[in-house]
């Protein structure tokens, strides 16, 4: 029985996948990109986008598919895949190979896919995951779903820096080229072995040193039940004499459905007194809507 | 050692051999479970021949490597049953505690190489033996 699709959004590009393939590998900042799935055993798929400042010519790139034909494979057109995807369709004795790509011609935006399928070819799934394979809609906010997390971060924040420790998911984004403002997504796994006491002594645990705690409460966001903090740390004496500190804000709650912690960060320079969160920013857990959001932060009154 | 079985031995392991492989635990070993969930393994090593009374008296050696195992070491190493390939224990890991296939997969596969290399368990199937002390 084929196991139900799931959605990466990841860098600008979204596309569905079955459910058992899992990501494996994924381009960071400042790279061309990729997303390479696998399941238990052999890679399965392979998607690679990079924009260009020319159109590219896809007879020339089947073409160079084609030469990478080997003694024992044979190469056919990929027929009945999903307009304006073109590729090929190569058979080896170790399964069967389909490479791909198509442009998306406004974006100027080339995407290749490659699928393997090391005992049966399921066409229909393979039309399906080509077919799901679009650009992120232009906006004031994207999402970004991978790994487990999912989240809406305002487009003006880039991705700074991913985080893959076993169990403890982290994504770091920042706006423009400094290190502020910044937000950080974390997602960690397995809080009944790891999470001793309260939530709030953790989240209080995890600032770093020299960092002043303001102001420390319960919070409720959607059906869950979390810790929020806010505390400052120096930004330099020119910053101090213009009344500014680097002001944090960090929210904790753990999502009983899922058993994981979430951890939000935002931090940046402004003025002592409370943070205003960007707008449209989002985390989204159990599935069921966000479970945090900046806009019913601020009607929700906080515990 | 016959040079196929060498071959056999040094020859790279998949990714699909190794899950289809079969972790057994060290029968000799003694385990002291804690109240925290940990335990505390012992396992016989051979006594080395040069070390005799008076020796043994000025330079003594224990007959047995000690093992802490956290609480979720513990918990891998319970799941290690003789039955359950390693496919099993990472299915039944991921299962109990909510982690994707892929999660649970890193952390037991490199745990488990552990436990070899120190002697808790020897990994048998697939083509490739693991040999614990």
């Amino acid at each position: 029985m084929p196991s139900p699709l799931q959605r990466i959004c990841w860098q600008g590009i979204q596309f569905d996948h079955p459910a058992d393939w899992e990501l494996t590998r994924f381009s960071g900042p400042g790279e061309s990109g990729r997303c390479l799935l696998a399941d238990r055993f052999f890679q399965r798929l392979d998607i690679h986008w990079q924009a260009l400042n020319f159109a590219p010519q896809l007879d020339l790139l089947i073409e160079k598919y084609r030469k990478n034909e080997t003694e024992d494979s044979r190469s056919v057109p990929l027929e009945g895949c999903p307009a304006p995807w073109r590729g090929l369709l190569r058979r080896t004795p170790k399964g069967n190979f389909i490479q791909a790509a198509r442009t998306f011609p406004q974006q100027q935006m080339l995407v290749e896919a490659t699928i393997v399928w090391p005992d049966t070819r399921q066409v229909e799934l393979e039309r399906a995951i080509l077919a799901s394979v679009t650009l992120m809609p232009p906006g004031p906010a994207r999402l970004w779903q991978a790994m487990g997390i999912s989240a809406t971060i305002p487009t003006d924040y880039q991705l700074r820096s991913v985080s893959t420790k076993v169990g403890r998911i982290r994504w770091e984004f920042v706006a423009g080229k400094n290190i502020l403002p910044r937000i950080a997504v974390e997602r960690i796994a397995m809080p009944e072995f790891w999470l001793k006491g309260p939530l709030r002594d953790w989240l209080a645990k995890e600032l770093p040193p020299r960092h002043e705690l303001k102001r420390q409460e319960l919070a409720i966001w959607g059906n869950h039940r979390g810790e929020q903090l806010i505390c400052r740390s120096s930004a330099g004496t020119l910053a101090r004499l213009r009344g500014r500190w680097r002001m944090r804000l960090d929210m904790a709650w753990q999502c009983e459905l899922e058993n994981r912690v979430y951890h939000l960060e935002f931090e940046k320079l402004s003025a002592d007194g409370d943070l205003v969160l960007p707008e449209l920013l989002a985390v989204h857990c159990c599935r069921q809507g966000p479970a945090f959001d900046s806009a019913s932060r601020r009607e929700r009154p906080t515990r | 050692m016959k040079p196929s079985r060498q071959k056999e031995l040094h020859s790279p392991v998949t990714a699909v051999t190794f899950l289809r492989a079969v972790p057994y635990v060290n029968r000799a070993m003694e385990i002291t479970r804690r109240p925290d969930g940990g335990a505390l393994v012992a396992i016989p090593i051979p006594r080395p021949k040069l070390i005799f009374p008076p020796l043994s008296w000025i330079f003594p050696v224990s007959s047995h490597r000690r093992v802490e195992l956290e609480p979720l070491g513990t918990v891998v190493l319970d799941l290690c049953d003789g039955r359950r390939t390693v496919e099993g224990v990472i299915e039944k890991f991921a299962a109990d505690h909510k982690l994707s296939f892929r999660e649970a997969q890193l952390s037991i596969s490199e745990f488990l190489h552990q436990l070899v290399a120190r002697g808790l368990v020897a990994i048998v199937g697939g083509g490739k033996v693991s040999q614990s002390t």
